[in-house]
């Protein structure tokens, strides 16, 4: 039984990369991206930050960064220094609005108040 | 802006009241009342929410406060007038679908114990609730065709689109179910055996599925999935029952429309297998089962299978199931030929492919909607492998004609399709034979957002609520809405509706919907809706992924995006709304005529 599975689980793979699927068959979803821009939003909007245009989220060299604008004119910025985006640095204007988890965040807001 | 003449009026009333038998008087009143927003059961009355704060156990659902519309300015860039709440006037209300997923989970053709191998690496493949997916869809319709009158406007439902992924494993039976849930109808979700569950859930070697009769030897139940006694029987024995949606729906393909498990491209092994009567429960099986197929040519692969086959004389994790003909995979011209077969009523039939379509073999369309708007319905799958894609060249030029006719015509234009900006960046192309640009996401916004004319795309396929603006050099724009999926957390879909705030502006307002089921599932409830509420209570408890994060935030949920008209709006007069109101209350005057009388219209 171990036999067949160290022999067979690299034919697989090899049947799938050989389709060019093997990276394609993980399921569709967010990515760090998405994940800091609905918890940098979600903190916005709990800090009752008015939005004229929401953070739009870019990746380089794992260092994210989300930049957007108040209706006042201030400048939203979310910076993640890490390569999943695991915290997150919220500032609006000069002030910082949040530094910590983003799953947390998002975790909180799933949840119906206590 | 004149409305209709009382001449008018009363010549359409009796039009559409014989068109639908349905009595002049009836929708004379209906359209004298005139339109008052629904009271209908939406989430901006109640939602639902987890449990908490418990992360990393078995969690329950609550109900949650509602959530009001919140205005998003990105896209025009200033203070919106606040007048405009007062004068606005309702151009087009539809519902979307989108990844509804139903699935028949007994086919030998899944993928299912993948899982055991690593369920990060093949998340998705099986989930605790994989066997109520048209409980769950036809729960949603309930809930779409509750709000068949807008909860903003009170104006009627216009159509309903569904941008793709409805069948899971490309099987027939998924196909049909579908439509069938879409239209009305009953279906029974089982193949295969009469009564019988044959599949990973009831195989005690299946340790990476959750086996609701006896979950203590699995992986979810030591996460604390809960025992859920005879569910199983309960799902391939009892019918669901679909009032069916109350308005037109329009399809597009997705990615699990055209591959299998949307990624994996067919062939005549993998067909076989489909409906034969062996399924693999363990993964190893699964790989030998899987190369059989794949290694047709006695290829390297076919010599490395056979070394295999050489070291094991027999193969443990194989069971054999009753075969069944319904499970066989479709071609891709069938998608299209099973959208033509259905009813006249919701139709349209075709649900936006034509017989052009299936003669030609063009899998995109456009149909004109409302009194002024234009859907135009992309095929962005990738027909070779990967479940994103991309906007083929005859796709892309014909759109960018149709888009610069549609502004012609002074019809705003919506885009449906399955893929969004994030996923159209699929380049595979067949080995053989010839290949055409595959246009990715930078370069079709790009197309799009130089066309005023373009309003709202709308899609799916990432099964995460997201609203995104596309901003146009120099100003303006349009906004891209992505809905939720029937198959995970929240399992949410959406109404949209279309509004002129007679002002140089308009808006599309989104809402998203729970499905008509309680958030609270109370055990032993093996109703049709008790199955679909514990469906949502299952999917929010997928401890593989991270279900909180496919709600979005309320940015991408209840929504007024406001953005420029994409032409002088008042030269839609309120007559020809009026006449658009008149044809869309006389076909829901007619369902729900039909409801009453337990038939079908």
């Amino acid at each position: 039984m171990r036999r067949v599975a160290l022999l067979a689980a690299p034919l697989l793979m090899v049947g799938l990369v050989g389709c060019s699927q093997l990276s394609a068959l993980a399921p569709v979803s967010g990515g760090p991206i998405t994940t800091l821009r609905t918890a940098a939003n979600d903190v916005l909007l709990e800090k009752g930050v008015e939005i004229l245009v929401a953070p739009e989220c870019t990746e380089s060299e794992s260092t994210f960064t989300c930049t957007g604008t108040t209706i006042d004119m201030e400048p939203i910025t979310v910076t993640s220094s890490d390569a999943e985006a695991t915290t997150m640095t919220v500032t609006v204007g000069g002030t910082v609005l949040y530094d910590g988890d983003v799953k947390s965040v998002i975790d909180r807001f799933a949840e119906a108040p206590q | 802006m004149a409305g209709l003449s009382r001449r008018g009026f009363m010549g359409a009333v009796g039009a559409l009241a014989g068109a639908w038998a349905i009595a002049p008087d009836l929708l004379g009143r209906r359209l004298a009342a005139g339109a008052t927003p629904s009271d209908a059961a939406t989430t901006l009355g109640q939602t639902i929410r987890m449990t908490g704060p418990t992360v990393g156990q078995y969690r329950t659902l609550v109900p949650a406060a509602g959530e009001p519309y919140i205005a998003r300015l990105d896209v025009i860039g200033r203070r919106a007038d606040p007048e405009r709440v007062s004068r606005r006037r309702s151009l087009l209300y539809l519902g979307h679908f989108s990844d509804i997923h139903i699935m028949d989970p007994q086919s030998p053709a899944r993928l299912d114990p993948l899982a055991g191998q690593d369920h990060a690496l093949w998340a998705g493949v099986v989930r605790p609730q994989d066997m109520m997916t048209v409980h769950v869809t036809a729960a949603m319709v309930d809930a779409v065709a509750e709000a068949r009158r807008s909860p903003l406007t009170g104006a009627p439902m216009a159509a309903a689109l569904v941008t793709g992924d409805s069948a899971d494993m490309h099987s027939q039976a998924e196909l049909d179910w579908y439509i069938t849930t879409l239209d009305g109808g009953t279906v029974l979700p089982n193949t295969g055996a009469p009564g019988v569950y044959e599949g990973v859930q009831v195989w005690s070697e299946a340790t990476y599925a959750w086996h609701p009769d006896d979950p203590s030897g699995d992986d979810f139940g030591a996460y604390g999935f809960p025992t859920v006694p005879g569910v199983l029987d309960a799902v391939v024995r009892q019918e669901v029952v679909s009032a069916g949606l109350p308005v037109p729906w329009y399809a597009v393909y997705g990615n699990h429309d055209t591959l299998l498990l949307g990624t994996i491209g067919l062939d005549s092994q993998l067909r076989a297998l489909a409906t034969s009567g062996r399924k693999a429960s363990l993964w190893p099986s699964l790989a030998v089962e899987y190369l059989g197929g794949l290694a047709s040519t006695g290829s390297l692969v076919q010599r490395g299978l056979d070394a295999v086959m050489n070291a094991v004389s027999q193969r443990p994790g194989i069971r054999a199931v009753t075969p069944d003909p319904l499970r066989k995979l479709f071609e891709q011209r069938e998608f299209m030929a099973a959208h033509l077969a259905s009813p006249a009523v919701p139709g349209p039939v075709g649900h936006g492919f034509t017989q052009a379509n299936l003669d030609t073999g063009q899998t995109w369309w456009k149909a004109d909607v409302g009194a002024h708007a234009r859907i135009f319905g992309l095929d962005t799958c990738n027909q070779v492998a990967g479940p994103d894609g991309a906007v083929p060249a005859d796709q892309y030029d014909w759109l960018v004609a149709e888009l610069d006719r549609c502004a012609a015509d002074r019809r705003m234009a919506i885009i449906c399709s399955h893929h969004n900006s994030t996923t159209l960046e699929n380049d595979a192309v067949p080995v053989v034979g010839s290949a055409q640009k595959l246009y990715h996401a930078e370069e079709f916004v790009a197309m799009l957002v130089e066309r005023p004319v373009v309003v709202a795309w709308i899609n799916g396929h990432t099964h995460i609520n997201t609203i995104t603006p596309h901003l146009r050099a120099g100003g303006g724009g349009f906004w891209e809405i992505t809905t939720a999926s029937c198959i995970d957390f929240p399992q949410q879909q959406q109404l949209i509706e279309l509004v002129d705030n007679r002002d140089g502006t308009m808006s599309v307002f989104t809402t998203a919907m729970d499905h008509a089921s309680d958030a609270v599932w109370a055990a032993g409830d093996y109703s049709q809706r008790g199955l679909a509420s514990l469906s949502r209570q299952l999917s929010a408890n997928d401890w593989v992924e991270f279900p909180a994060m496919r709600l979005g935030s309320a940015l991408d949920r209840n929504c007024e995006l406001l953005l420029d008209a994409p032409f002088d709006l008042s030269t839609i007069t309120d007559a020809d709304l009026e006449l658009a109101r008149a044809a869309d209350e006389a076909r829901l005057l007619a369902y729900e005529q039909a409801r009453a009388t337990g038939g079908q219209s």
